[in-house]
């Protein structure tokens, strides 16, 4: 068991632990995440390709609870995906990449547990991973 | 991000659970962009207002926020929706029924259904230097370009948090630093005729230039402004180029990198990306939505041409009084091709004077396209013994 921690920016306040899932590259909701996820998971994303109709998509998986309990941004989250978590309650960190001693690449391969605090809006943001 | 005692107060709740969620959109978003305050904003323009586009739970999240007291606090217009007012496109009665109570929803927060992507034709015209709020990139860049108002081109749920908050985070377009011209284009030797040939550069600039434009050119008319302004945002991510003789703002272009276009680059770019005019079995005006000058001009060749041999489209504001008829002349109020389900009416290749239009039918619809000006599709369209 191997203990990291990564650091970012709190941009949606709130707590979250769960299994890792990591995308290491750009994401659209909109036409690739529209169904959701079954069961809990932190999702960490390279980054989002931004559609306007995406705030309205991450509503929609949180209204019906196939959102994820937090969405962790490697690179500088944008705004639809800000929009997103906020109207639908999630917790968002971004800009993990920054100052990390792994690479998301290397972090897709291994299987990971998660547990994110993130406590004011603006301020820090602090990921405590267990991986194997 | 500094905050004002009110927009505290905003983000405390005290307005309301609709405001304090409005507001809590706005800073985070904000604090994300590195903006150091909000500005107070003067005009808001909603997007986004489709049922196909954001679902029953759009709808759902937008009557919460009527639900919770939200209100617009400034003047604020919404985008068409993907019916006509009419019913000329079938409407689905589920859909159609999700569709009514968004508009319910949105006129009980004072929102102005003017189901326009053209607001500023309709009651919604903010003037040089006003702080505003829009979504749809169409009218982002006319407002910035052509009335000197200053706005980003907002997704349409934050121009709705926008317009209950009464506020927009300070960054970009906002900023004066972030208006200044950084490339100047020139045309060898030529100018575009028409709105149609405006478009085709409005294209090429959307492709090939990154940052603020400005155009050392004079285009003949405001429609041609209009045109190109269009399509630079839809091919490319552009909210402002100024042009000359259009834009109020007087913006030196200092240090700029030039870019030369010549008409042999848009001869190609035409060719290359759309098909010829012969064949077309529909011709679609009005993207953006059209002026009264054309709605007159389409009118006048109908009567002329005793109606059309194929269908004319022709897209206005939900507001729109002037509704002539003649035979194939088709009124779509307040919706658009872009955004309304196209499929059922069956067209394979339409002909369109937008390039705004032509970048996305064949993307959202799989329509091919053909491109002139609406003089020439009028023309085409009209019925053989009249012709000539």
């Amino acid at each position: 068991m191997k203990s990291i921690v990564l650091n970012g920016r709190c941009l949606n306040p709130g707590s979250a632990e769960a299994r890792l899932y990591t995308i290491p590259g750009p994401v659209s909701f909109y036409g690739e995440l529209e169904e959701g996820f079954d069961g809990d998971i932190i999702l960490l994303i390279e980054s989002s390709r931004g559609s306007t109709v995406a705030p309205y998509i991450i509503y929609r998986l949180a209204r019906r609870g196939r959102a994820p309990r937090a969405i962790l941004v490697w690179r500088t989250a944008e705004p639809m995906i800000i929009a997103g978590c906020v109207l639908g309650d999630i917790p968002l960190a971004d800009r993990f990449g920054d100052s990390s001693p792994i690479s998301l690449e290397e972090l897709s391969r291994i299987d990971c547990h998660a547990s994110l605090e993130c406590r004011s809006r603006g301020g820090g943001a602090h990921l405590h991973l267990r991986c194997r | 991000m500094h905050l004002t005692r009110e927009e505290e107060r905003m983000l405390d709740g005290e307005y309301g659970e609709a405001v304090r969620k409005a507001m809590e959109l706005i800073v985070s978003i904000g604090e994300a962009l590195g903006a150091e305050r909000l500005v107070p904003i003067t005009s808001a323009h909603v997007s986004g207002i489709s049922v196909s586009n954001i679902g029953a739970e759009g709808v759902e999240l937008i009557e919460w926020f009527a639900r919770h007291g939200g209100r617009a606090r400034v003047r604020a217009t919404v985008n068409p929706m993907g019916f006509d007012l009419d019913g000329v496109i079938p409407r689905d009665p589920r859909e159609w029924s999700l569709q009514e109570r968004l508009l319910r929803a949105l006129s009980a927060m004072g929102f102005h259904l003017t189901l326009t992507c053209a607001p500023y034709e309709h009651g919604n015209r903010p003037g040089l230097g006003e702080h505003i709020a829009w979504a749809e990139s169409s009218a982002v860049i006319y407002a910035n370009s052509v009335l000197g108002a200053r706005s980003n081109r907002e997704g349409g749920i934050v121009a709705l948090a926008a317009a209950i908050t009464g506020r927009i985070y300070e960054w970009g377009m906002h900023l004066d630093e972030e208006r200044n011209p950084r490339v100047r284009v020139t045309l060898r030797g030529w100018r575009p005729r028409d709105e149609a040939e405006a478009g085709l550069l409005g294209a090429l600039l959307g492709l090939r230039v990154r940052e603020v434009p400005l155009l050392e050119a004079r285009l003949p008319g405001l429609e041609e402004a209009r045109s190109l302004l269009a399509a630079a945002a839809a091919w490319g991510s552009h909210a402002l180029i100024h042009l000359e003789g259009h834009t109020p703002e007087r913006r030196a272009c200092v240090k700029c990198e030039k870019v030369e276009v010549d008409r042999a680059e848009l001869t190609a770019f035409h060719e290359e990306h759309f098909d010829d005019i012969e064949g077309s079995d529909a011709v679609f005006i009005g993207c953006p939505h059209v002026t009264i000058d054309v709605m007159r001009l389409v009118e006048a060749y109908a009567e002329k041409c005793g109606g059309f041999r194929i269908p004319v489209l022709v897209a206005a504001p939900g507001v729109c009084k002037l509704r002539p008829s003649a035979q194939n002349l088709v009124i779509l109020r307040g919706t658009c091709p872009v955004v309304a389900r196209l499929e059922s009416l069956g067209f394979d290749k339409i002909a369109t004077n937008s390039l705004k239009a032509a970048f996305y039918l064949p993307r959202r619809h799989g329509i091919r396209v053909a491109v002139a000006d609406a003089k020439t599709l009028l023309r085409y369209a009209c019925n053989p013994r009249s012709r000539a």
